[in-house]
């Protein structure tokens, strides 16, 4: 490794560290992926409900809730944090029918935001 | 080799603790036109967009969250009036739209009745908490100003006064002018002070965007001991004011409860008769 080069390298990552990881854009967080993806039909139930946000989300005000058909809740234990910007929540064993996920998550930027994912287990939805 | 690996261990480091912008996008309100014959309608609209992010600009950037806000215009008697229940939704559909979000504007006419200054609140207040978690508390507040004249010019409305009234309640944080919002000229010197629950507050950054120049006319001061701050506008547009932070209130618990503050300003520039 030539002193030349390590001149080079480091001029690089310190640019990049300082100019352009600091000008990261902070937005309002909506989902980007859900699992089951929202609309999904899917044949085996869920364990589980994973979204990843498009920013970082604030576990401590942040929330998702999965309910039935009938509005009967169906997530259980807490919300976990798999990543800055990913949630998830268990789930109790689900029949066939329609799901519906709430979720609510206050970002890192200090905005609230919320919505409403869906999905089927089985063919009920059809 | 070590070289190298000293390299990327500081990368890695200024990486990790890299200075981050401390808000992204906030709400503004603007009126159209600003200085409008008595009896005539004005258009109150509430945007939301990129002031604060590196952008700095008046692109769009999300909606205000219509079930949170109130909009209320003072009359130059001082008396409210009410528009939250007259807001027309002009933008995308939150069930509709993709990852980012719905994005757009509302819009509230506003006919004056009589002759002076009026002035317009947008408040959005929200509050969080899971249980007996930590509570979150936001509270946005947007102003603007405008005229009503029977002869409706610049000249005749650089006269009004008024304009330095607090409206934003004792909870929030408001930015109030002290020069005359509907008599600024084009490299005059404007005045602002910032309230935080009904006092000033100093040592907290306020920003200026020009419409049309965006980032590159951005100019960022922070308030003095009285909450003021002075800048010297440039050329005839729309400018925003905006200042945002977030208060962390430790509790016996442990827990800690968290508050963030917002407001926005927006006046015109003239060009000098």
């Amino acid at each position: 490794m030539s002193f030349r080069f390590s001149i080079v390298l480091s001029s690089a990552l310190l640019f990049f560290s300082l100019h352009v990881s600091g000008r990261l854009a902070l937005a309002h967080a909506y989902p980007a992926v859900s699992i089951p993806n929202n609309g999904a039909t899917v044949k085996e139930p869920p364990r589980e409900v994973r979204i990843q946000f498009t920013e970082g989300v604030e576990i401590a005000f942040s929330q998702i809730t999965v309910k039935g058909a009938t509005g009967e809740v169906v997530s259980q234990g807490k919300l976990r944090q798999l990543a800055e910007d990913t949630l998830a929540i268990d789930l109790k064993p689900l029949n066939p029918g329609n799901y519906t996920v709430e979720w609510q998550v206050l970002s890192v930027d200090t905005h609230v935001t919320e919505g409403v994912l869906r999905f089927t287990v089985g063919a009920a939805g059809k | 080799m070590k070289i190298t690996k000293l390299i990327l261990l500081i990368f890695f480091v200024l990486l990790f603790f890299r200075p981050r912008p401390a808000a992204a996008h906030d709400g503004w309100v603007e009126i159209t036109p600003a200085i409008v014959e008595k009896g005539q309608v004005s258009m109150i609209v509430l945007l939301h967009g990129n002031h604060s992010n590196e952008h700095r600009s008046y692109r769009i950037a999300g909606k205000w969250d219509q079930k949170y806000t109130t909009v209320f215009v003072f009359d130059p008697q001082g008396k409210q009036n009410a528009l939250t229940d007259r807001l027309i939704d002009l933008g995308e559909d939150a069930e509709k739209t993709g990852p980012k979000g719905p994005k757009g504007f509302y819009l509230a006419p506003f006919t004056s009745k009589e002759e002076g200054l009026y002035q317009a609140l947008v408040r959005q207040v929200r509050t969080l908490q899971r249980e007996d978690g930590p509570k979150f508390l936001s509270i946005r507040t947007a102003k603007t100003a405008f005229a009503a004249l029977s002869v409706p010019t610049v000249a005749a409305a650089k006269n009004l006064k008024g304009f330095d009234h607090a409206l934003g309640g004792e909870d929030g944080l408001e930015i109030i002018p002290l020069t005359n919002p509907l008599g600024i000229f084009s490299k005059d010197s404007v005045t602002l002070e910032l309230r935080h629950k009904g006092k000033p507050i100093g040592g907290k950054e306020i920003s200026l965007i020009r419409r049309i120049d965006s980032a590159a006319s951005a100019q960022d001061r922070a308030t003095d001991d009285k909450g003021r701050v002075t800048f010297v506008v440039g050329p005839a547009d729309s400018y925003l004011a905006r200042v945002k932070f977030d208060v962390d209130s430790p509790r016996p618990d442990g827990q800690i409860d968290k508050s963030s503050y917002e407001a926005t300003y927006v006046f015109q520039v003239f060009n000098r008769p």
